[in-house]
């Protein structure tokens, strides 16, 4: 087996606050290979967000190993955090976050500013992106003119747009209806027959179906890591 | 991040918020354009002063009453006038003058029939042309004999002159000082402004019967003398005290000047006085621009705050897509400098284009006005401008950089 994009293993978060001590994951151990696309499932409170936002280089472990690639990653300071973000990372939130007034082949060539990419090549790489998406023919729209589903059809363009290892949706669907949102979902799985990495944080069991693989977490603890579920890709009710 | 897209972004979000941003440079503009005109009137101002002081001639002595050296501490409030005709007189036999003239100064009303007008009034005598050239328009000037007879005759101003009796030649008439009347002997062509003074609307008579009729006293309020061109003017200086201690009876061998009742002066001396009020002048100026700076600058600063509280989620999403908190530093610096650079660059603009204004307003009251431009001022006036958005701009930018990723992208 090769070297997996990612491993954990029995990583500890805890929060401390005005001395008290919140323990948010307790013992989270897994691995995630290149070209899954993963859902993280649970309900709100289990910890799901904290353990993506460590995957994710916007936080770190308490204790417990996080590789990356085969290095140990846990114990980066804020300025290689950030160089693992703009490397290694792409992002798609719950409410988009797009700049805005701005136009979508801005927001989407944005993280290759910091990553020091030229105008014109990054120009290049964001139609690309934006091609993928489906929206080529909107480069020059602002981005508060589009309807939400477009939004994060921009958002996910400028997380694929510099090619990262890893793209982390978290709740992509929570602010669509539900068909916009089965588009967005199917849009991460055609991504990932392309190759892509996957990891997508949700609450709804529906939304995870169309992942290969749900890990279900609870309290700070895996409860399940399934495989082999019949795959969704069509309507679902949530 | 390159240094051209920190700019440009810089630029954007500037341009995003057009009304927003003018309004927080406001205070800058105000600020540095202030600097300019206030400057830049200091020096027309202090260049209209010394053009006419260098154009009364490098070899005059002024000779006034003082308690002490003038220059050496506060001028004391009450100075006994101790200058009299009979100084005059002891300077003229010093034969280092081609003229020495006495003047005494007062102000009362000027009337002729319903035509009344109040007026400064200068007692002068007949070496007054040989200090200060004038033409006459209509007339003669005083003689020696108007002088040493107490005649009651008077030269007026022109403007004065046409107050009082139109457009006419007034000479052969009477006109009353307070209730004296005295004969119109000439009247002065146009001699514009002497030291913010206008001369066309003062009046002069001898200063012997200014003395006796007028006012009653035996001072007179300075000495004027010209020096020939052959004589040093600081060994004239030195006579002069000479002179003058032998006339006042002041036991002086030290040469202490604080000792003496008078105090001689030329026109350096005027002219240095002059740079001092001018220096001082430009301090004070400068000290009620930096103030409006600082208050510009925070200003600045609280929109500044303002604008990072605002744009939380912008930034917690370029943390998320990799930035660095000195990327987000650079980026709020950046845009707090080229607020501060373009309030700057209006400012410099506001400023020129008013001093221009006053210039042109100025020029109708006093002729010699002269317009500067402070070039010195300009520049500093923008690199200040920057240094306000540097010092202004840290505390918002670190609020910015060092705000949590996960914290921003959550704020609502």
């Amino acid at each position: 087996m090769p070297t997996p994009l990612i491993k954990l293993k029995d990583i500890h978060k805890d929060y401390v606050n005005d001395d008290v001590v919140t323990s948010v994951l307790h013992g989270v151990s897994f691995a995630i290979q290149e070209g899954e696309f993963v859902a993280i499932m649970g309900p709100s409170g289990s910890g799901k967000s904290t353990l993506m936002h460590i995957l994710g280089f916007l936080d770190t472990v308490s204790s417990g190993v996080y590789q990356f690639k085969g290095q140990d990653v846990s114990r980066l300071v804020d300025d290689q955090l950030a160089i693992m973000r703009r490397k290694e990372v792409g992002f798609v939130f719950q409410s988009f976050n797009l700049l805005p007034r701005t136009s979508v082949l801005e927001n989407v060539a944005l993280p290759m500013i910091y990553d020091q990419i030229p105008e014109a090549e990054r120009k290049v790489l964001a139609e690309k992106a934006l091609k993928i998406v489906g929206l080529d023919h909107r480069l020059e729209h602002l981005s508060n003119q589009l309807s939400g589903g477009e939004r994060q059809r921009v958002a996910i363009a400028r997380a694929v747009a510099g090619n990262p290892s890893i793209i982390f949706a978290d709740e992509p669907t929570g602010n669509l209806d539900t068909r916009t949102g089965v588009e967005v979902l199917k849009m991460f799985q055609e991504l990932h027959t392309k190759g892509r990495t996957i990891i997508m944080i949700t609450h709804e069991q529906e939304a995870a179906e169309f992942a290969e693989r749900i890990i279900s977490i609870r309290d700070g603890q895996i409860i399940s890591d399934r495989t082999g579920h019949k795959r969704r890709t069509d309507r679902y009710t949530k | 991040m390159l240094w051209k897209d920190l700019i440009s972004s810089s630029t954007v979000s500037i341009r995003r918020n057009k009304s927003r941003s003018a309004l927080t440079i406001l205070g800058i503009v105000i600020g540095i354009a202030s600097v300019i005109l206030m400057l830049s009137i200091g020096q027309s101002a202090e260049g209209l002063i010394l053009s006419q002081v260098a154009d009364l001639g490098s070899d005059l002595l002024f000779v006034e009453a003082s308690a002490g050296d003038p220059t050496s501490g506060p001028p004391s409030p009450f100075v006994e006038q101790t200058i009299t005709l009979d100084d005059q007189k002891a300077l003229e036999k010093t034969g280092m003058f081609t003229a020495v003239s006495a003047i005494l100064v007062s102000t009362n009303t000027v009337s002729h029939e319903q035509e009344s007008q109040f007026a400064s009034i200068n007692g002068i005598n007949e070496g007054y042309l040989d200090i200060f050239p004038a033409d006459l328009l209509y007339g003669r000037f005083f003689s020696s004999s108007d002088i040493e007879g107490y005649t009651k005759v008077t030269v007026l101003g022109k403007d004065l002159a046409n107050d009082l009796f139109g457009q006419q030649d007034p000479t052969g008439m009477k006109v009353k000082i307070g209730s004296i009347a005295f004969r119109v002997i000439g009247v002065f062509d146009e001699q514009g402004t002497r030291f913010f003074q206008d001369l066309d609307t003062q009046i002069s008579i001898p200063i012997t019967t200014m003395q006796a009729d007028l006012m009653g006293v035996d001072y007179v309020s300075y000495i004027v003398a010209r020096a020939k061109s052959d004589v040093d003017l600081d060994y004239a200086k030195d006579e002069v005290r000479f002179v003058m201690r032998d006339e006042h009876n002041i036991d002086n061998p030290q040469r202490d000047l604080d000792l003496d009742d008078f105090y001689v002066s030329s026109q350096s001396d005027a002219e240095d006085i002059i740079g001092v009020v001018g220096s001082v002048l430009t301090l004070l100026l400068s000290s009620i621009a930096a103030i409006s700076l600082v208050v510009g600058g925070i200003g600045i600063m609280n929109i500044m705050l303002v604008s990072v509280t605002e744009r939380t989620r912008e930034i917690g999403l370029r943390k998320s897509i990799g930035a660095t908190k000195r990327e987000i530093l650079q980026q709020f610096l950046a845009e707090a400098v080229l607020l501060t650079m373009i309030g700057g660059i209006v400012g410099v603009l506001g400023g020129i284009l008013s001093s221009v204004v006053i210039a042109i307003v100025a020029k109708f009251f006093l002729d010699d006005w002269a317009l500067h431009i402070p070039v010195s001022a300009i520049v500093l006036g923008v690199l200040v401008a920057t240094g306000v958005g540097i010092a202004f701009g840290v505390y918002p930018a670190k609020r910015a950089a060092n705000l949590d990723p996960i914290e921003a992208l959550r704020y609502e």
